[in-house]
């Protein structure tokens, strides 16, 4: 019976951050002799670097030195990528810098505002070449091009064919088809970038303190790039980390530079990114060109999809992309029972930021046409949209369901969450009311969107940018590995160490949940240690939070290194007592008989025994009380027919949104947003619930705000909060969560992940809500934000008629 | 660069240090005065993270010298707790998950403090134009509105219970 | 970004040009020039400081005048570096006399902004050309009264 896991228990860490004594990375002091990094970038999106003199820089008292590409080039290897296309990435711009904000040269100094004061110091002479940004253009014969020894803008390129496409098509009563555009958009943690790299000459190896998260098959990577063997580069993540959704994945890059700028200048080097910089040079998702097109009969059924994806992976393609392209390989036909399948993927390179993880990862511009395209299918055969999504959704009988690209849903029931979301948020009611609204010239709109959320990523799914050829050519790579370890030290008190290296999401609090149900312990007593360090934690290539994988993840490695140490706590009980190991239980801190409760050993006394009186154990066992459990779910790599299972488990979120549009100015108000999730079983539903609200909002704010601003010449425009627009609490609409829970099978707690579903459903939900408001006028909404101006041209240039007020 | 000695008092404590003119007070308090609770996310005024109390009234740090507070007196987010007792507002932001990450909570706290000395009963929508000078990317704010009305709710029962 | 506009000078179009053309009267009257020299024909080295938004910086710049019609058309084109960022501008100068004292010009600009400033101050730089153009020709009405008064 559960007795905490599945409680609203609240957080342990929150004591410590409220009373300002968190650990961070800029909070945990540094080793003697640190000096501090100020990195000079490039203003040009194109340009060929033809001599930089830095001679003036270190003439300032109190710089240690400065470091530009040229000194770096022989120290590192280019960072390995997973694709053919020979693109070589360094950390700092070698001989051409091709985004702007592209390193160009590292100053390290005894504070930051000197070092800050030397950059200026720096003359670089470029020779401006000509930019490309828009992702079609990229591809056009003439364009220029940024690698030219890959010769293309192409850095990956496959298509699949899933079913029969072709007979889908001819099957068909109509074709609904059209090209939808999502906007380049970061997710902006309040906390920056930070490192404190050390090179030891005696051992050549390096020492990194960094806000870096996983998945830390970098580490392989990084190690790579800085030619030293995998134990000479140890990484240490602090227990705080500022907020990422994934884009300080994108640190990479920055702990090679850091660490080889301190090999170079010959003292610890810390570093910790400016806003500007975060901005301009860390890490985004990328922007999107998707090509739907739907064959569809005229009940509403969809027979099969074809879509043309061109994503857009800024300067430089690197690790883990074209993950933006796969992520969601498996989940392509999202909620729908859709067997006929062409996928043609482009990863594109132009002179923008390169991208990386970010929260929804490949789920918001995936849903983003997909869920468009089925209100697109509504409109064209005169249907209610939610009656298309019924016609088409996965059913409850079908689980687990094979999707056409190789995933499998492992459990739900959309039906039932669909109708309890039209439920909820009053749908039939609303219709009428807006159709009220329209005859006294209102505008008012609903938006529906289903979606399904993948969680805890199949290693396996990247190599899915390879044919099978060129996979037939390398080691197969699956699974989704995760590990936990758990100790008793000799006074009875128990630590528990994570690999999940959490970023604000209560892991420390749901780790000690699960040891505290499984041990009988109160949670509070228990002391989850979130810091990881790759010399002396457990962990693996897919280590680290990202994937939304704490929850079917993380947790299950804690779930089974818990029951390893119940089971050995209870081996040695049984021996003690002298009685049978099956008739043992544990709880409240005792290790008791079932049937004789006079039988009892408190755990403080069976762990003192492993420590102090090693010889009164069981035969052949080994003293001391420290388990440590490996976790992986069946995760294989794609087959010959490049079928994948690119996740593990898969939740299902459905939204219903309604709108307002104010026809004089085009505001867009959100009159109440409402949300139903299905996530398996919830470890916390305090934790869970202010997940859902995170990945809202920042769904919300590609929706209407966020933007990477880039004009036609390469220049980012939009470089600091002035201009990238982050939601605010007066931003936030009403929102009403609900939740159903139908367990996952693969998972030892049921549980699903979260905590991006919001975020890939929030753009399109919305965008489908205004293009219903503005439907008198006949606009069909394809890019992002949605944003007054825009709402507000499209109403004055549209032909129709519109509402009369 | 021109040095500066400032004595400035912080949390209660005196602090007597040399500064550069240019040294911003959020530097000031975290590098030189070594409290780190007070955390720095733009240094341009927009995302809060910094803001501190100085002579009671909510400030962005980031924005301000810190030869600008020489004799003045400054509380940051370690200052609000008196011997370990967190205040009502923040055992709200634990009963109502009001944060996170928690690396813009310390700003949010200073902020709320100091605008519920001034105005102990706000509405929803002026709790939520108070915290639209705060930028969270984890919670999505409802929790830290929760938090803050709870807060007020409580402050309302306890003034009455004191009037009768 | 990109803009045009039209200015009366109170001197003839004789006087005008030539001291449009005059290195010290352009050093006095571009905002925050503090070195304006000649290094070759035509092309000049200069040193413009300005701020824009919270970006202040010195941009070291050329600044070269070409396509000579004396006196009524020409070119100039500007490219600056700095700190804060890059300025590529071309202007073209049209002169159209009025009267023996009065003169119109006409004038057009294209600028292409790099860099920190272009990030951050976007929503301000066409303000702060427009500041720096009308800045100028209120120096230069001045520069040619002053120019009068010397003959």
């Amino acid at each position: 019976m559960s007795k905490v896991i599945g409680k609203r228990v609240t957080r342990v860490e929150d004591k410590r951050l409220l009373t300002g004594q968190g650990k961070y990375i800029d909070d945990i002091g540094t080793p003697p002799n640190t000096a501090h990094a100020a990195i000079l970038r490039s203003p040009y999106p194109h340009a060929k670097i033809i001599s930089i003199d830095y001679s003036e820089a270190l003439k300032i008292p109190g710089v240690k030195g400065v470091v530009t590409g040229k000194d770096v080039q022989p120290l590192l290897n280019p960072f390995s990528v997973g694709v053919s296309a020979p693109v070589k990435y360094y950390p700092i711009a070698i001989d051409k810098v091709r985004y702007v904000g592209e390193p160009v040269a590292v100053v390290v100094a005894k504070n930051r505002y000197i070092a800050e004061d030397a950059l200026e110091k720096i003359k670089v002479k470029y020779e401006t070449l000509e930019p490309i940004v828009d992702i079609e253009r990229a591809l056009e014969e003439g364009a220029p091009i940024l690698h030219e020894n890959v010769g293309s803008n192409i850095a990956n390129h496959r298509t699949f064919h899933y079913g029969d496409v072709d007979k889908a098509f001819q099957q068909a009563d109509r074709i609904v088809k059209h090209r939808f555009h999502f906007p380049k958009y970061s997710a902006t943690p309040v906390e920056t970038y930070g490192i404190i790299a050390q090179y030891e000459e005696s051992t050549d190896s390096y020492t990194i303190h960094a806000n870096f998260h996983g998945p830390f098959v970098l580490h392989s990577i990084m190690a790579g790039a800085l030619k030293v063997p995998s134990n000479r580069l140890r990484i240490i993540i602090p227990k705080d980390i500022g907020g990422s959704y994934g884009i300080k994945a994108g640190i990479f890059p920055y702990i090679v530079l850091c660490s080889v700028v301190s090999r170079l200048v010959g003292c610890p080097v810390k570093w910790i990114e400016d806003r500007q910089e975060h901005l301009a040079a860390s890490s985004s998702c990328t922007d999107r060109v998707t090509y739907i097109e739907a064959a569809v009969r005229n009940d509403g059924k969809v027979l099969g999809l074809k879509m043309k994806i061109m994503d857009n992976v800024g300067a430089y393609i690197r690790a883990p992309e074209p993950a933006c392209l796969y992520r969601n390989h498996a989940n392509t036909t999202g909620a729908y029972d859709i067997p006929n399948l062409m996928l043609d993927a482009y990863a594109v390179m132009t002179n923008k930021l390169p991208t990386g993880l970010i929260r929804g990862y490949g789920g918001q511009e995936t849903y983003f046409p997909l869920e468009r395209i089925m209100q697109m299918i509504a409109d064209e055969l005169e249907m209610d949209p939610a009656d298309v999504i019924r016609r088409n959704l996965i059913k409850k009988e079908q689980f687990p369901y094979k999707t056409a690209s190789g995933g499998v849903y492992d459990s739900g029931d959309y039906e039932k969450a669909f109708d309890l979301l039209l439920k909820t948020g009053k749908y039939e009611e609303f219709r009428k009311k807006q159709i009220e609204a329209r005859k006294k010239g209102k505008l008012l709109g609903v938006g529906l969107a289903v979606i399904v959320e993948p969680s805890g990523s199949n290693m396996g799914y990247i190599t899915i940018a390879l044919t099978p050829e060129e996979r037939k050519a390398g080691l197969p790579k699956s699974g989704c590995t995760e590990a936990a370890t758990i100790s008793i030290d000799p006074m009875g008190n128990v630590n528990v160490r994570i690999s999940t290296t959490p970023t604000g999401q209560g892991h420390e609090t749901v780790a000690s949940q699960i040891v505290s149900e499984i041990l009988g312990i109160p949670h509070d007593k228990i002391n989850v240690v979130a810091e990881l360090d790759t010399a002396t934690s457990a962990w693996s290539i897919a280590s680290g939070s990202y994937s939304s994988r704490f929850a079917s993840m993380g947790s299950s490695a804690v779930y089974y290194a818990a029951q390893k140490v119940k089971r050995k706590l209870i081996k040695i009980a049984a021996h003690l007592l002298q009685i049978d190991e099956d008739s043992l239980t544990i709880e409240n801190g005792q290790i008791i008989s079932k049937t004789d409760p006079s039988k009892s050993i408190s755990i403080k006394r069976v762990a003192g025994s492993a420590h102090w009186n090693p010889l009164s154990l069981p035969e052949g066992m080994e003293p001391g009380i420290y388990e440590t459990a490996y976790y992986t779910a069946q995760a294989e790599p794609p087959d010959d027919n490049d079928l994948i299972n690119s996740s593990i488990t898969y939740g299902f979120v459905a939204d219903l949104v309604t709108v307002e549009i104010d026809p004089e100015t085009g505001e867009i108000h959100i009159l109440d947003y409402y949300t139903v999730h299905d996530a398996g079983k919830l470890l916390n539903p305090l934790i869970v619930d202010g997940q859902i609200l995170g990945g809202l909002v920042h769904g919300l704010g590609g929706a209407m705000y966020e933007e990477l601003v880039y004009d036609d010449k390469g220049q980012l425009l939009t470089g600091s909060f002035m201009d990238y627009l982050c939601p605010t609490a007066t931003e936030i609409p009403r929102v009403t969560i609900k939740h159903i829970e139908t367990p996952s099978p693969l998972t030892p707690l049921g549980a699903k992940g979260l905590g991006e579903g919001n975020t890939m459903s929030a753009p399109v939900v919305i965008a489908n809500a205004v293009n219903d408001a503005l439907k008198p006028y006949g606009v069909i909404i394809d890019s992002l934000p949605i944003t007054p101006n825009k709402v507000w041209s499209m109403i004055n240039q549209s032909t129709k008629q519109g509402v009369s007020s | 660069m021109s040095v500066h000695k400032i004595e400035v008092t912080i949390n209660g404590k005196k602090y007597q240090e040399q500064v550069e003119s240019r040294m911003l007070l959020s530097d000031f308090l975290r590098e030189t005065c070594g409290l780190t609770g007070t955390h720095v996310g733009c240094e341009h005024g927009v995302c809060g993270a910094c803001t501190i109390h100085l002579n009671g009234s909510a400030v962005r740090s980031c924005l301000i010298f810190a030869v600008q507070v020489d004799g003045q007196e400054i509380t940051t987010v370690e200052g609000l707790a008196k011997d370990g007792e967190l205040t009502p507002l923040q055992r709200n932001f634990i009963e109502c998950h009001g944060l996170q990450c928690g690396f813009c909570t310390p700003g949010i706290l200073m902020s709320t403090t100091d605008y519920l000395q001034k105005n102990p009963q706000p509405t929803l929508q002026e709790i939520k134009e108070m915290l639209s000078g705060h930028l969270c990317r984890c919670t999505g704010y409802e929790g830290i509105i929760k938090a803050i009305q709870k807060t007020v709710d409580e402050n309302n029962h306890h003034y009455e219970a004191e009037r009768r | 970004m990109n803009g045009s506009g039209k200015v009366i000078l109170n001197a003839g179009i004789e006087k005008a040009w030539d001291v449009l053309l005059n290195p010290q009267a352009l050093k006095n009257c571009i905002m925050g020039c503090t070195k304006l020299e000649p290094v070759e024909e035509n092309k000049y080295e200069a040193v413009l400081s300005i701020g824009i938004a919270a970006v202040k910086g010195k941009y070291e710049s050329t600044i070269e005048i070409a396509d000579i019609q004396k006196p009524n058309h020409y070119k100039l084109i500007v490219k600056g570096e700095g700190g804060p960022g890059s300025v590529e501008a071309t202007g073209a100068v049209d002169l159209v006399p009025i009267d023996e004292n009065t003169t119109e010009l006409n004038y057009t600009y294209d600028a292409e902004v790099g860099g920190k400033v272009a990030m951050v101050g976007q929503r301000m730089l066409n303000g702060v050309a427009k500041l720096i153009i009308q800045d100028f020709f209120k120096k230069f009405n001045k520069e040619l009264a002053k120019s009068e008064q010397s003959v």
